[in-house]
């Protein structure tokens, strides 16, 4: 089982619409996924139009006895389940606070379905908290969804940064996001950070992306042809290719 | 944990009515998919089906074929419709099904017609919550131009994980409807329904219940009755050469019509039963050739892998058993073969003349015990005589001599206690598994050199395939060793006292 953790600092720079398109791919190609929505937004939920909410909230998802298995909703997407986002996920630093060793607690919350899941994709919300710490601690890499804007490339230096001081720091896959490449801005930083570990595959900016919101559906599950559909497709591929991994 | 599907047959149930069921808390959207054709195949003593296990083959391209069984299915590309095992490419398909089959031909059972139907159902949200599978079905027999015959409809509800509320709520629903009954049993099971096809497992044990205190000679007519019937029952699997099983099963019904007739000649009528004794040893030798080939396809079958070397040789040996196969045929379509299989059963059917033989009115569990007696001694004394690292003869007639006493106890065992004659059947089976491997080893190793020199006569044989039946012959050589010193444990414990007691 492979953990990714869709991660970024900074808000609104994509991270749920890539773990929702990401995940599609990932079950289209074969893959057992499970998505975890841990962003108290509950954005990825509201997008599979799953009901918020777990059984014993934030507490609950870490009890470690009953493990997640009863918390998991299937999609209406072969082999893609879905851990609901929980109003109290917001509490979730508090709840981890409380715990013996913290760090290692979404890691071992994650053992428990490691039999039926290939590839596990955490949404996360944004920030670097003690919830992030246990993120990092849990995921075989990150996947950062990064604007080309001075503010999002500043916020994945601070990551790498931060990744940095620790001992086993997860492999980082940026690649560039919402990018309008009429933009001379856009175009000169992605340009100017070819290379540097980004992925190759840049999801460009679509309406058609944002009306994943009214659609309540992954992108490819209602615009099968958009460019972007075919973008994160790529995306996944390179993903892939990068840890080694077959469908 | 996710509930496991749950199967609804619902005889006289439309789909409206499936729709309108679910009606009412939930909204419904149908997916169809277009109609396909499959066709399932088995052996002809259904060993998929007794395993709860079905193949499926459907035309997409190539041909696709389905495993499917209790732990989930397996699918594979198939060049051609399969026959056996060996049709199928190496690989997870052929992994399942090679304990399944063995050397069994598959052949087809029924086709289906199916337009697949998917009701997702879906909760005020737009949610899917549950599917319910409502494919339409037609079956037909599997010969070409047989009509088609609807299959009643099932309804499969497929929980869905999380929402379990939801799928106990359409279950309830679904068994409320009239008609409705819950069904686990497969798609298959209706189909062979439609089609008045019954999957019995066919076995060829020797079945019969006799009363110990019977005449002999109305004990032994009712025995070979049974046989002359199971002869009939394979006629036709023989003819057509679906699999070889039947023709074997035909041969052994005519070996134990002449075993019976010989070991039990003292209760029928002599002057009566001389002319059927030739019939049935020319039944026995026009049949021979073919199954001499059937078992030798099948042990090529079970020694070759993928080398090309061995094509040569199995190419030759399945074009002699085609040439064999229409020789037979022919033969039994004659006149001669079709006035045993009235006469014979005639006669059968007289009542016996009292006193027409010396036996004839002894109470039958005491006539066979004689004989069971004798023959057991008499395979002791031989046994005992024969030197197993060289004899060859000896061994050969030990084992004629050993399939008449099992007959013996075969046909009369229901006038035995079962807790004596079923382990004293074990024990000699044994010994006769033992001088069987020695008997095919023997033909084995006749048959190859002769075979090879046929090739040599051809052009174009690979020096590999020559190298290939060398080092068969060395390893059946080796093979004999080993049997002949097995023998004589095996026959240790079939002359021993603890064996002597269940045979007396």
């Amino acid at each position: 089982m492979k953990v990714f953790a869709v991660y970024n600092l900074k808000g609104g720079v994509g991270k749920t619409a890539s773990s929702v398109n990401l995940g599609w791919f990932s079950a289209a190609t074969g893959f057992r996924t499970l998505i975890w929505d841990l962003d108290p937004q509950g954005a990825a939920t509201f997008y599979f139009r799953v009901k918020p909410g777990v059984r014993g909230g934030g507490k609950g998802l870490l009890r470690r006895k009953r493990g997640l298995d009863r918390h998991i909703r299937a999609t209406d997407f072969e082999r893609l389940d879905l851990i609901p986002a929980d109003p109290s996920n917001r509490h979730f630093d508090l709840i981890l606070a409380r715990k013996k060793r913290p760090l290692a607690r979404l890691r071992r919350a994650l053992r428990s379905v490691r039999k039926d899941y290939d590839v596990v994709l955490l949404d996360c919300a944004p920030g670097i908290s003690l919830t992030s710490e246990a993120i990092f601690a849990a995921a075989d890499a990150l996947i950062v969804p990064t604007i080309p804007t001075p503010l999002s490339m500043r916020a994945l230096d601070q990551v790498r940064e931060h990744l940095g001081e620790l001992k086993q720091p997860p492999p980082v896959y940026p690649f560039f996001c919402m990018v309008d490449i009429r933009r001379n801005l856009h175009r000169e930083i992605v340009l100017g950070n070819q290379g540097d570990g980004f992925l190759h595959s840049r999801v460009p900016y679509s309406s058609r992306v944002e009306q994943m919101g009214t659609q309540r559906r992954p992108l490819p599950a209602y615009a099968p042809n958009l460019a972007a559909t075919h973008v994160y497709a790529r995306l996944w591929d390179e993903i892939l290719e990068r840890e080694g991994m077959r469908p | 944990m996710i509930h496991p599907n749950e199967h609804f047959v619902v005889d006289a149930g439309t789909y409206e009515d499936l729709l309108a069921t679910l009606e009412g808390g939930f909204s419904t959207r149908v997916d169809v998919e277009s109609t396909r054709t499959e066709t399932y195949y088995d052996t002809f003593d259904w060993r998929l089906y007794r395993k709860a296990t079905q193949l499926v083959c459907r035309k997409q391209g190539g041909i696709v074929a389905t495993l499917r069984t209790a732990d989930g299915s397996i699918e594979g590309a198939l060049s051609e419709l399969p026959r056996f095992l060996r049709d199928v490419p190496a690989g997870p398909l052929r992994d399942a099904l090679g304990p399944l089959l063995s050397v069994r031909r598959l052949m087809p059972v029924v086709r289906v017609r199916r337009r697949p139907r998917t009701v997702r159902v879906l909760n005020e949200d737009g949610k899917m919550v549950a599917r319910v599978s409502a494919d339409e079905i037609e079956a037909s027999a599997p010969e070409a131009r047989a009509t088609w015959t609807p299959v009643a409809p099932c309804w499969t509800l497929r929980p869905l994980r999380g929402y379990d509320e939801d799928a106990r709520a359409i279950g309830e629903r679904l068994a409320r409807l009239p008609n409705a009954r819950r069904d686990p049993r497969p798609d298959l099971d209706r189909a062979l329904t439609a089609i008045e096809c019954e999957a019995v497992g066919r076995s060829s044990k020797f079945r019969l219940d006799l009363n110990g205190e019977e005449p002999a000679g109305v004990a032994v007519r009712r025995v070979l009755t049974k046989l002359i019937e199971t002869v009939r029952l394979n006629e036709p699997g023989t003819l057509a050469d679906l699999d070889s099983e039947f023709l074997h099963d035909f041969r052994v019904a005519v070996r134990r019509t002449r075993s019976c007739i010989g070991q039990m000649k003292t209760t029928l009528p002599t002057d009566r039963i001389e002319p059927f004794k030739q019939e049935f040893a020319w039944l026995g030798e026009i049949t021979g050739p073919t199954r001499d080939l059937d078992v030798f396809l099948i042990d090529l079958d079970r020694w070759s892998d993928d080398d090309e070397a061995w094509a040569p040789l199995l190419n030759l040996v399945q074009r002699d058993q085609r040439s064999e196969q229409k020789k037979m045929a022919a033969r039994l379509a004659t006149r001669r073969y079709r006035r045993l299989l009235v006469d014979w059963p005639a006669f059968l059917d007289e009542q016996p003349v009292a006193g027409e033989a010396p036996e004839a009115d002894r109470p039958i569990v005491e006539a066979a015990s004689d004989r069971i007696a004798r023959k057991y001694s008499r395979m002791v004394a031989r046994g005992l005589k024969l030197d197993a690292r060289r004899a060859t003869g000896a061994l050969h007639r030990l084992r004629i001599e050993g399939k008449k006493l099992r007959y013996l106890l075969e046909f009369f065992r229901s006038t035995f206690p079962a807790e004596t004659v079923t382990p004293a059947i074990g024990a000699l089976k044994r010994l006769q598994d033992n001088l069987g491997e020695f008997n095919d080893l023997q033909v084995q190793q006749a048959t190859l050199p002769v075979l090879a020199q046929r090739l040599e006569a051809k052009q174009r044989v690979p020096a590999g395939t020559f190298l290939l039946i060398g080092r068969l012959l060395e390893q059946l050589a080796r093979r004999e060793r080993a049997v002949r010193r097995e023998f004589r444990s095996e026959f240790k414990h079939f002359a021993s006292d603890e064996f002597a007691r269940l045979i007396r």
